[in-house]
Protein backbone atom coordinates (compact mmCIF):
# COMPACT_ATOMS: atom_id res chain seq x y z
CA UNK A 1 0.00 0.00 0.00
CA UNK A 2 1.12 3.57 -0.70
CA UNK A 3 2.52 5.45 2.29
CA UNK A 4 1.56 9.12 1.82
CA UNK A 5 4.00 10.36 4.51
CA UNK A 6 6.85 8.56 2.81
CA UNK A 7 5.91 9.91 -0.62
CA UNK A 8 5.66 13.46 0.79
CA UNK A 9 9.06 13.20 2.46
CA UNK A 10 10.68 11.71 -0.62
CA UNK A 11 9.22 14.47 -2.85
CA UNK A 12 10.52 17.16 -0.48
CA UNK A 13 13.96 15.55 -0.41
CA UNK A 14 14.05 15.22 -4.21
CA UNK A 15 12.96 18.87 -4.58
CA UNK A 16 15.76 19.99 -2.26
CA UNK A 17 18.34 17.87 -4.07
CA UNK A 18 17.23 19.36 -7.39
CA UNK A 19 17.26 23.01 -6.30
CA UNK A 20 19.24 24.26 -3.27
CA UNK A 21 20.86 20.90 -2.61
CA UNK A 22 22.72 21.00 -5.89
CA UNK A 23 24.61 24.02 -4.56
CA UNK A 24 24.88 23.17 -0.87
CA UNK A 25 25.17 19.37 -0.59
CA UNK A 26 28.64 19.13 -2.23
CA UNK A 27 29.92 21.89 0.10
CA UNK A 28 28.94 20.04 3.28
CA UNK A 29 31.00 17.02 2.21
CA UNK A 30 34.10 19.10 3.10
CA UNK A 31 35.34 20.07 6.54
CA UNK A 32 35.15 23.84 7.02
CA UNK A 33 38.93 24.24 7.06
CA UNK A 34 39.32 22.14 3.89
CA UNK A 35 36.60 24.08 2.07
CA UNK A 36 38.05 27.49 2.95
CA UNK A 37 41.63 26.26 2.42
CA UNK A 38 40.80 25.12 -1.12
CA UNK A 39 39.13 28.46 -1.84
CA UNK A 40 42.23 30.30 -0.58
CA UNK A 41 44.52 28.21 -2.80
CA UNK A 42 42.27 28.95 -5.80
CA UNK A 43 42.28 32.61 -4.78
CA UNK A 44 46.12 32.64 -4.68
CA UNK A 45 46.38 31.44 -8.28
CA UNK A 46 43.62 33.75 -9.54
CA UNK A 47 45.10 36.82 -7.82
CA UNK A 48 48.55 35.95 -9.18
CA UNK A 49 47.16 35.68 -12.73
CA UNK A 50 45.11 38.86 -12.29
CA UNK A 51 48.02 40.85 -10.89
CA UNK A 52 50.25 39.55 -13.69
CA UNK A 53 47.69 40.76 -16.24
CA UNK A 54 47.53 44.15 -14.49
CA UNK A 55 51.32 44.43 -14.62
CA UNK A 56 51.39 43.47 -18.31
CA UNK A 57 48.71 46.08 -19.00
CA UNK A 58 50.64 48.72 -17.10
CA UNK A 59 53.91 47.86 -18.89
CA UNK A 60 52.11 48.02 -22.25
CA UNK A 61 50.57 51.38 -21.36
CA UNK A 62 53.89 52.86 -20.23
CA UNK A 63 56.07 50.96 -22.73
CA UNK A 64 57.20 54.06 -24.64
CA UNK A 65 58.28 55.84 -21.45
CA UNK A 66 59.93 52.71 -20.08
CA UNK A 67 61.92 52.14 -23.29
CA UNK A 68 63.25 55.68 -23.22
CA UNK A 69 64.03 55.88 -19.52
CA UNK A 70 64.88 52.32 -18.54
CA UNK A 71 68.57 53.15 -17.98
CA UNK A 72 67.70 55.88 -15.46
CA UNK A 73 65.42 53.71 -13.33
CA UNK A 74 66.21 51.75 -10.23
CA UNK A 75 64.81 48.39 -11.30
CA UNK A 76 65.24 46.82 -7.85
CA UNK A 77 63.02 49.52 -6.25
CA UNK A 78 60.46 49.15 -9.04
CA UNK A 79 60.43 45.37 -8.56
CA UNK A 80 60.04 45.90 -4.80
CA UNK A 81 57.04 48.21 -5.33
CA UNK A 82 55.46 45.68 -7.71
CA UNK A 83 56.00 42.89 -5.17
CA UNK A 84 54.57 45.00 -2.33
CA UNK A 85 51.51 45.78 -4.47
CA UNK A 86 51.10 42.06 -5.16
CA UNK A 87 51.29 41.20 -1.46
CA UNK A 88 48.74 43.92 -0.56
CA UNK A 89 46.28 42.73 -3.26
CA UNK A 90 46.79 39.10 -2.25
CA UNK A 91 46.17 39.84 1.45
CA UNK A 92 43.01 41.91 0.71
CA UNK A 93 41.59 39.22 -1.58
CA UNK A 94 42.53 36.41 0.82
CA UNK A 95 40.60 38.17 3.61
CA UNK A 96 37.62 38.72 1.27
CA UNK A 97 37.75 35.08 0.13
CA UNK A 98 37.94 33.84 3.74
CA UNK A 99 34.90 35.89 4.78
CA UNK A 100 32.94 35.02 1.62
CA UNK A 101 33.54 31.25 1.78
CA UNK A 102 32.91 31.16 5.55
CA UNK A 103 29.47 32.69 4.90
CA UNK A 104 28.77 30.20 2.09
CA UNK A 105 29.80 27.27 4.31
CA UNK A 106 27.58 28.50 7.15
CA UNK A 107 24.63 28.93 4.76
CA UNK A 108 25.21 25.43 3.38
CA UNK A 109 25.32 23.90 6.87
CA UNK A 110 22.07 25.63 7.89
CA UNK A 111 20.35 24.71 4.63
CA UNK A 112 21.37 21.05 4.76
CA UNK A 113 20.25 20.61 8.39
CA UNK A 114 16.56 20.36 7.42
CA UNK A 115 17.42 17.94 4.62
CA UNK A 116 19.20 15.54 6.99
CA UNK A 117 16.33 15.76 9.50
CA UNK A 118 13.92 14.66 6.76
CA UNK A 119 16.30 11.88 5.74
CA UNK A 120 16.24 10.60 9.35
CA UNK A 121 12.43 10.71 9.34
CA UNK A 122 12.43 8.71 6.11
CA UNK A 123 14.84 6.16 7.56
CA UNK A 124 12.52 5.76 10.56
CA UNK A 125 9.54 5.20 8.26
CA UNK A 126 11.50 2.49 6.42
CA UNK A 127 12.46 0.87 9.72
CA UNK A 128 8.78 0.85 10.77
CA UNK A 129 7.78 -0.78 7.50
CA UNK A 130 10.51 -3.40 7.85
CA UNK A 131 9.29 -4.25 11.35
CA UNK A 132 5.73 -4.66 10.05
CA UNK A 133 6.96 -6.94 7.25
CA UNK A 134 8.88 -9.12 9.70
CA UNK A 135 5.83 -9.36 11.97
CA UNK A 136 3.59 -10.21 9.01
CA UNK A 137 6.09 -12.84 7.86
CA UNK A 138 5.89 -14.65 11.19
CA UNK B 1 -7.47 46.80 -7.60
CA UNK B 2 -9.29 43.48 -7.15
CA UNK B 3 -9.25 43.00 -10.91
CA UNK B 4 -5.48 43.54 -10.93
CA UNK B 5 -4.99 41.07 -8.08
CA UNK B 6 -7.07 38.49 -9.94
CA UNK B 7 -4.93 39.07 -13.01
CA UNK B 8 -1.79 38.69 -10.87
CA UNK B 9 -3.07 35.38 -9.46
CA UNK B 10 -3.84 34.16 -12.97
CA UNK B 11 -0.41 35.17 -14.29
CA UNK B 12 1.30 33.57 -11.28
CA UNK B 13 -0.76 30.41 -11.76
CA UNK B 14 0.09 30.34 -15.45
CA UNK B 15 3.79 30.87 -14.65
CA UNK B 16 3.92 28.14 -12.01
CA UNK B 17 2.24 25.72 -14.43
CA UNK B 18 4.48 26.59 -17.37
CA UNK B 19 7.76 27.77 -15.83
CA UNK B 20 9.55 24.85 -17.45
CA UNK B 21 8.89 26.55 -20.83
CA UNK B 22 8.72 30.22 -19.79
CA UNK B 23 12.16 30.40 -18.14
CA UNK B 24 14.05 29.06 -21.20
CA UNK B 25 11.98 31.39 -23.44
CA UNK B 26 12.97 34.37 -21.23
CA UNK B 27 16.63 33.34 -21.25
CA UNK B 28 16.47 32.85 -25.03
CA UNK B 29 14.95 36.33 -25.57
CA UNK B 30 17.55 38.04 -23.37
CA UNK B 31 20.45 36.16 -24.98
CA UNK B 32 19.14 36.95 -28.46
CA UNK B 33 18.89 40.70 -27.78
CA UNK B 34 22.32 40.70 -26.10
CA UNK B 35 24.01 38.87 -29.00
CA UNK B 36 22.27 41.07 -31.59
CA UNK B 37 23.53 44.13 -29.68
CA UNK B 38 27.11 42.76 -29.63
CA UNK B 39 27.00 41.95 -33.35
CA UNK B 40 25.47 45.27 -34.34
CA UNK B 41 28.07 47.22 -32.34
CA UNK B 42 31.11 45.07 -33.09
CA UNK B 43 30.31 42.80 -36.05
CA UNK B 44 33.93 42.72 -37.23
CA UNK B 45 33.77 38.97 -37.84
CA UNK B 46 31.25 38.93 -40.68
CA UNK B 47 30.53 35.21 -40.42
CA UNK B 48 29.24 35.74 -36.88
CA UNK B 49 27.29 38.89 -37.70
CA UNK B 50 24.28 36.88 -38.75
CA UNK B 51 20.83 36.63 -37.17
CA UNK B 52 20.79 32.89 -37.76
CA UNK B 53 23.98 32.46 -35.67
CA UNK B 54 22.50 34.68 -32.94
CA UNK B 55 19.33 32.56 -32.83
CA UNK B 56 21.28 29.28 -32.59
CA UNK B 57 23.52 30.65 -29.81
CA UNK B 58 20.49 32.09 -27.98
CA UNK B 59 18.68 28.73 -28.24
CA UNK B 60 21.67 26.99 -26.65
CA UNK B 61 21.81 29.65 -23.90
CA UNK B 62 18.04 29.30 -23.35
CA UNK B 63 18.37 25.73 -22.06
CA UNK B 64 21.56 26.32 -20.05
CA UNK B 65 22.05 28.36 -16.84
CA UNK B 66 21.95 32.14 -17.28
CA UNK B 67 25.70 32.52 -16.55
CA UNK B 68 26.36 30.77 -19.88
CA UNK B 69 24.75 33.72 -21.73
CA UNK B 70 27.31 36.05 -20.15
CA UNK B 71 30.25 33.83 -21.10
CA UNK B 72 29.01 33.24 -24.65
CA UNK B 73 28.72 37.04 -24.90
CA UNK B 74 32.37 37.36 -23.77
CA UNK B 75 33.46 34.79 -26.38
CA UNK B 76 31.57 36.72 -29.09
CA UNK B 77 33.32 39.94 -27.97
CA UNK B 78 36.74 38.19 -28.12
CA UNK B 79 36.08 36.78 -31.60
CA UNK B 80 35.03 40.20 -32.90
CA UNK B 81 38.08 41.70 -31.16
CA UNK B 82 40.28 39.17 -32.99
CA UNK B 83 38.62 40.00 -36.32
CA UNK B 84 39.09 43.73 -35.66
CA UNK B 85 42.62 43.34 -36.98
CA UNK B 86 44.42 44.93 -34.08
CA UNK B 87 46.22 42.76 -31.58
CA UNK B 88 46.09 45.59 -29.04
CA UNK B 89 42.29 45.69 -29.08
CA UNK B 90 42.01 41.91 -28.63
CA UNK B 91 44.64 41.95 -25.87
CA UNK B 92 42.97 44.86 -24.09
CA UNK B 93 39.55 43.19 -24.26
CA UNK B 94 41.00 39.92 -22.96
CA UNK B 95 42.84 41.60 -20.08
CA UNK B 96 39.83 43.79 -19.17
CA UNK B 97 37.32 40.93 -19.10
CA UNK B 98 39.70 38.51 -17.35
CA UNK B 99 40.40 41.13 -14.67
CA UNK B 100 36.65 41.62 -14.20
CA UNK B 101 36.14 37.86 -13.84
CA UNK B 102 39.11 37.33 -11.51
CA UNK B 103 38.70 40.32 -9.22
CA UNK B 104 34.96 40.99 -9.27
CA UNK B 105 32.64 38.54 -11.00
CA UNK B 106 33.81 35.43 -9.17
CA UNK B 107 31.94 36.65 -6.09
CA UNK B 108 28.69 37.03 -8.02
CA UNK B 109 27.31 33.96 -9.68
CA UNK B 110 23.59 34.18 -10.34
CA UNK B 111 23.71 38.01 -10.37
CA UNK B 112 26.18 37.91 -13.30
CA UNK B 113 23.26 37.96 -15.72
CA UNK B 114 23.02 41.73 -15.02
CA UNK B 115 26.00 42.05 -17.41
CA UNK B 116 23.73 40.98 -20.27
CA UNK B 117 20.95 43.27 -19.06
CA UNK B 118 23.24 46.33 -18.93
CA UNK B 119 23.71 46.87 -22.70
CA UNK B 120 20.07 45.96 -23.35
CA UNK B 121 18.65 48.56 -20.92
CA UNK B 122 21.27 51.22 -21.68
CA UNK B 123 20.75 50.70 -25.41
CA UNK B 124 16.99 51.15 -24.97
CA UNK B 125 17.57 54.32 -22.86
CA UNK B 126 15.92 52.80 -19.78
CA UNK B 127 19.14 52.36 -17.81
CA UNK B 128 17.59 53.36 -14.48
CA UNK B 129 15.45 50.22 -14.34
CA UNK B 130 18.60 48.07 -14.21
CA UNK B 131 19.84 49.07 -10.71
CA UNK B 132 16.27 49.53 -9.40
CA UNK B 133 14.91 46.24 -10.74
CA UNK B 134 18.03 44.23 -9.89
CA UNK B 135 18.21 45.49 -6.31
CA UNK B 136 14.49 44.77 -5.81
CA UNK B 137 14.94 41.16 -6.90
CA UNK B 138 18.53 40.45 -5.87
CA UNK B 139 20.95 41.40 -3.12
CA UNK B 140 23.47 44.23 -2.98
CA UNK B 141 26.09 42.23 -4.90
CA UNK B 142 24.25 42.88 -8.17
CA UNK B 143 26.03 46.27 -8.19
CA UNK B 144 29.23 44.49 -9.35
CA UNK B 145 27.90 42.93 -12.59
CA UNK B 146 25.88 46.09 -13.30
CA UNK B 147 29.07 48.19 -13.09
CA UNK B 148 30.99 45.66 -15.24
CA UNK B 149 28.17 45.54 -17.82
CA UNK B 150 28.11 49.34 -18.02
CA UNK B 151 31.89 49.46 -18.56
CA UNK B 152 31.63 46.82 -21.33
CA UNK B 153 28.75 48.75 -22.96
CA UNK B 154 30.70 52.03 -23.09
CA UNK B 155 33.98 50.39 -24.06
CA UNK B 156 32.44 48.60 -27.06
CA UNK B 157 30.86 51.89 -28.14
CA UNK B 158 34.24 53.59 -27.70
CA UNK B 159 35.92 51.04 -30.02
CA UNK B 160 33.18 51.59 -32.60
CA UNK B 161 33.62 55.38 -32.48
CA UNK B 162 37.44 55.20 -32.73
CA UNK B 163 37.68 52.45 -35.31
CA UNK B 164 39.81 54.50 -37.74
CA UNK B 165 42.44 55.39 -35.15
CA UNK B 166 42.61 51.87 -33.76
CA UNK B 167 42.90 50.18 -37.15
CA UNK B 168 45.44 52.67 -38.48
CA UNK B 169 48.90 51.20 -39.08
CA UNK B 170 50.56 54.60 -38.58
CA UNK B 171 49.77 54.60 -34.84
CA UNK B 172 52.20 52.67 -32.66
CA UNK B 173 50.93 49.72 -30.54
CA UNK B 174 51.82 51.55 -27.29
CA UNK B 175 49.79 54.57 -28.42
CA UNK B 176 46.84 52.33 -29.26
CA UNK B 177 46.97 50.85 -25.76
CA UNK B 178 47.02 54.40 -24.37
CA UNK B 179 43.98 55.30 -26.49
CA UNK B 180 42.15 52.18 -25.26
CA UNK B 181 43.07 52.82 -21.62
CA UNK B 182 41.94 56.41 -22.07
CA UNK B 183 38.63 55.04 -23.41
CA UNK B 184 37.99 53.64 -19.94
CA UNK B 185 39.82 56.03 -17.61
CA UNK B 186 38.72 59.26 -19.33
CA UNK B 187 35.20 58.18 -20.26
CA UNK B 188 33.43 60.56 -17.85
CA UNK B 189 29.92 59.64 -19.03
CA UNK B 190 30.63 55.97 -18.29
CA UNK B 191 31.92 56.71 -14.78
CA UNK B 192 28.88 58.92 -14.08
CA UNK B 193 26.61 55.98 -14.91
CA UNK B 194 28.75 53.47 -12.99
CA UNK B 195 28.77 55.64 -9.82
CA UNK B 196 25.04 56.42 -10.16
CA UNK B 197 24.10 52.77 -10.67
CA UNK B 198 26.12 51.65 -7.64
CA UNK B 199 24.57 54.41 -5.50
CA UNK B 200 21.04 53.48 -6.65
CA UNK B 201 21.62 49.77 -5.95
CA UNK B 202 22.84 50.53 -2.42
CA UNK B 203 19.99 52.94 -1.63
CA UNK B 204 17.20 50.78 -3.08
CA UNK B 205 18.54 47.69 -1.31
CA UNK B 206 18.86 49.42 2.05
CA UNK B 207 15.34 50.96 1.92
CA UNK B 208 13.67 47.81 0.56
CA UNK B 209 14.87 45.77 3.53
CA UNK B 210 13.44 48.20 6.12
CA UNK B 211 10.33 47.14 8.00
CA UNK B 212 8.30 50.35 7.57
CA UNK B 213 5.12 50.32 5.48
CA UNK B 214 5.45 50.52 1.69
CA UNK B 215 9.24 50.13 1.95
CA UNK B 216 9.43 48.67 -1.58
CA UNK B 217 7.55 51.60 -3.11
CA UNK B 218 9.66 54.17 -1.24
CA UNK B 219 12.78 52.29 -2.38
CA UNK B 220 11.69 52.57 -6.03
CA UNK B 221 10.82 56.26 -5.74
CA UNK B 222 13.94 57.24 -3.79
CA UNK B 223 16.11 55.15 -6.14
CA UNK B 224 14.62 56.85 -9.21
CA UNK B 225 15.01 60.33 -7.70
CA UNK B 226 18.62 59.63 -6.69
CA UNK B 227 19.28 58.35 -10.22
CA UNK B 228 17.87 61.49 -11.87
CA UNK B 229 19.56 63.88 -9.43
CA UNK B 230 22.98 62.19 -9.62
CA UNK B 231 22.94 61.95 -13.43
CA UNK B 232 21.95 65.60 -13.85
CA UNK B 233 24.24 66.96 -11.11
CA UNK B 234 27.31 64.94 -12.09
CA UNK B 235 26.87 65.60 -15.81
CA UNK B 236 26.56 69.35 -15.28
CA UNK B 237 29.50 69.38 -12.82
CA UNK B 238 31.76 67.31 -15.11
CA UNK B 239 30.61 68.99 -18.36
CA UNK B 240 29.08 65.92 -19.95
CA UNK B 241 26.18 66.36 -22.31
CA UNK B 242 23.14 64.47 -21.02
CA UNK B 243 19.62 65.11 -22.27
CA UNK B 244 17.52 66.29 -19.30
CA UNK B 245 14.26 65.18 -20.93
CA UNK B 246 15.70 61.77 -21.72
CA UNK B 247 16.93 61.35 -18.13
CA UNK B 248 13.50 62.32 -16.75
CA UNK B 249 11.61 60.05 -19.17
CA UNK B 250 14.03 57.25 -18.29
CA UNK B 251 13.31 57.86 -14.58
CA UNK B 252 9.51 57.84 -15.07
CA UNK B 253 9.60 54.64 -17.13
CA UNK B 254 11.81 53.05 -14.48
CA UNK B 255 9.37 54.01 -11.71
CA UNK B 256 6.48 52.43 -13.65
CA UNK B 257 8.49 49.26 -14.37
CA UNK B 258 9.67 49.21 -10.75
CA UNK B 259 6.06 49.29 -9.52
CA UNK B 260 5.19 46.44 -11.90
CA UNK B 261 8.08 44.40 -10.45
CA UNK B 262 6.92 45.28 -6.92
CA UNK B 263 3.34 44.24 -7.75
CA UNK B 264 4.44 40.79 -8.91
CA UNK B 265 7.43 40.14 -6.63
CA UNK B 266 6.13 41.56 -3.34
CA UNK B 267 2.48 42.67 -3.17
CA UNK B 268 1.99 43.00 0.60
CA UNK B 269 -1.33 44.30 1.95
CA UNK B 270 -0.27 46.89 4.56
CA UNK B 271 -3.88 47.68 5.56
CA UNK B 272 -4.04 44.29 7.32
CA UNK B 273 -0.66 44.53 9.04
CA UNK B 274 -0.45 42.87 12.43
CA UNK B 275 2.03 43.73 15.17
CA UNK B 276 2.79 41.16 17.84
CA UNK B 277 4.96 41.35 20.94
CA UNK B 278 6.03 38.33 22.94
CA UNK B 279 9.06 37.01 24.73
CA UNK B 280 10.80 33.81 25.72
CA UNK B 281 13.64 33.09 28.15
CA UNK B 282 16.25 34.79 26.00
CA UNK B 283 14.57 37.42 23.78
CA UNK B 284 11.77 39.92 23.35
CA UNK B 285 10.15 39.63 19.95
CA UNK B 286 8.55 42.56 18.11
CA UNK B 287 6.97 40.97 15.06
CA UNK B 288 5.34 42.79 12.19
CA UNK B 289 3.37 40.50 9.89
CA UNK B 290 2.27 41.90 6.52
CA UNK B 291 -0.22 39.59 4.78
CA UNK B 292 0.11 39.01 1.06
CA UNK B 293 -2.58 40.62 -1.06
CA UNK B 294 -4.33 37.56 -2.45
CA UNK B 295 -7.86 37.27 -3.79
CA UNK B 296 -9.69 34.09 -4.57
CA UNK B 297 -9.78 33.36 -8.23
CA UNK B 298 -13.47 33.54 -9.18
CA UNK B 299 -14.33 30.25 -10.84
CA UNK B 300 -17.29 30.20 -13.16
CA UNK B 301 -19.42 27.06 -13.40
CA UNK B 302 -21.36 26.64 -16.60
CA UNK B 303 -24.49 24.55 -16.41
CA UNK B 304 -25.82 23.34 -19.72
CA UNK B 305 -29.57 23.09 -20.06
CA UNK B 306 -30.80 21.76 -23.37
CA UNK B 307 -33.71 19.87 -24.92
CA UNK B 308 -31.88 16.52 -24.89
CA UNK B 309 -31.99 16.39 -21.07
CA UNK B 310 -35.74 17.10 -21.13
CA UNK B 311 -36.23 14.27 -23.57
CA UNK B 312 -34.15 11.98 -21.38
CA UNK B 313 -36.27 13.00 -18.40
CA UNK B 314 -39.47 12.28 -20.34
CA UNK B 315 -38.19 8.89 -21.37
CA UNK B 316 -37.28 8.11 -17.78
CA UNK B 317 -40.76 9.11 -16.57
CA UNK B 318 -42.45 7.07 -19.31
CA UNK B 319 -40.34 4.04 -18.46
CA UNK B 320 -41.13 4.33 -14.77
CA UNK B 321 -44.84 4.72 -15.56
CA UNK B 322 -44.94 1.69 -17.81
CA UNK B 323 -43.00 -0.37 -15.25
CA UNK B 324 -45.52 0.74 -12.60
CA UNK B 325 -48.40 -0.32 -14.86
CA UNK B 326 -46.89 -3.76 -15.24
Amino acid sequence: MLNIDKIRLMSELAMYEKNQGRKYLPITKYYRTDFIGLALIKNFFLVTIGYGLLLIGFLGYESEYLMGNMHKMNLVTLGGIALLGYIIVLVIYSILTYIWYSIIYLQAKRSVKGYYEKLTQLAKLYAKEDKKKIKGGR
Amino acid sequence: MTGLLVLKQKIKGFYSENDIYLLPIGRFALALIYFIWINSNMGYMQRLDNLFVDIILALICGVLPSVVTVFVGFILIFIHGYAFGSLEVLGFLLVMILLMVIFLLRFTKKQSICIAFAPVTLGLNIGAILPIGASLLEDILCAIPIACGTIIYYFIRFIKLNIEQLQSSSIKPAQKIQILAGGIANNTEMWIYVVTFIAVVLIVNIIRRRSFDYAWRYAILVGAVVYAVLILLLSSYLDVEVSVIQALVNTIISIILGFIIEFFAFGGDYSRTERLTFDDDEYYYYVKAVPKAIVNNPSRKIKKINAENDEEYDLKNKLEKSLGDL
